[in-house]
């Protein structure tokens, strides 16, 4: 378990980003928002890449009904 | 099918079937440019996670890896044209250099992540492959499951959290 509650906030926040960009659903004032929150810290730029990686893992991995 | 005769099936799917492919990711990235990168990326991608699962439907996984990672190029692109245009150099380095695609893949790592996505709850396995592989939204997820955006959203944040979690502890000394 990840008891560290402030790394889990920025993961979290990490995620409402990528989820947003792939859902394409990102104006150009929440670019700005979100350039700023990667900005803001290197934990921020270094939890958000773990997220990005861990989306690049994921889309590698065949459907489970595709797989015997 | 063992790894020899994956590594022929899929030799020959990127031969034979690269014009498909490149449609794919042509039809995503909305010109042929950067179709063929995309391509050769899913080949050499798929190439190192041989053994890890048996594929039943190797075109339909071939298709959509090259389809996710168009996405993932497209989202990427968008963002890294905007992104700190105006920083100073060792945050564009930096950002460079953590590029997704530039990263080898881990097998052990994605090893890992294809167990923990496996010790989810069903549903919730569902639910995010609709997401990931699928190309819904989460409110189109949530209608073909009969269930609220809101619940879809927590649903992939445990999926991902829970991947997380388990390369964690993979990697953590004992």
């Amino acid at each position: 378990m990840n008891n560290d509650s402030g790394d889990d906030a920025v993961w979290q926040t990490a995620l409402d980003w990528l989820m947003r960009e792939h859902e394409k659903t990102l104006s150009d004032a929440d670019r700005e928002v979100f350039q700023a929150w990667l900005a803001d810290s290197p934990q921020h730029r270094r939890v958000f890449h773990e997220a990005e990686q861990l989306w690049l893992l994921t889309g590698l991995i065949p459907r489970s009904d595709e797989r015997s | 099918m063992d790894s020899q005769t994956w590594n022929a099936e899929l030799e020959d799917i990127f031969v034979n079937q690269r014009q498909r492919l490149c449609c794919v990711a042509a039809r995503v990235l909305g010109s042929a440019d950067q179709a063929d990168d995309v391509v050769q990326d899913a080949y050499l991608k798929i190439s190192e996670t041989q053994t890890l699962f048996v594929i039943k439907q190797p075109i339909a996984y071939a298709s959509r890896v090259v389809r996710n990672l168009a996405i993932d190029r497209c989202r990427r692109s968008a963002f890294e044209s905007t992104l700190f245009a105006q920083e100073e150099e060792g945050v564009n380095a930096a950002l460079n250099t953590h590029s997704p695609e530039t990263i080898a893949i881990d097998r052990q790592a994605l090893g890992c992540v294809v167990e923990a996505l496996d010790e989810l709850p069903e549903r919730t396995r569902y639910a995010f492959e609709l997401y990931r592989s699928g190309g819904h939204t989460q409110r189109e997820v949530a209608q073909q499951l009969g269930i609220s955006t809101t619940l879809v959203n927590f649903m992939i944040r445990d999926a991902l959290t829970h991947c997380r979690q388990s390369l964690q502890s993979q990697t953590l000394p004992d």
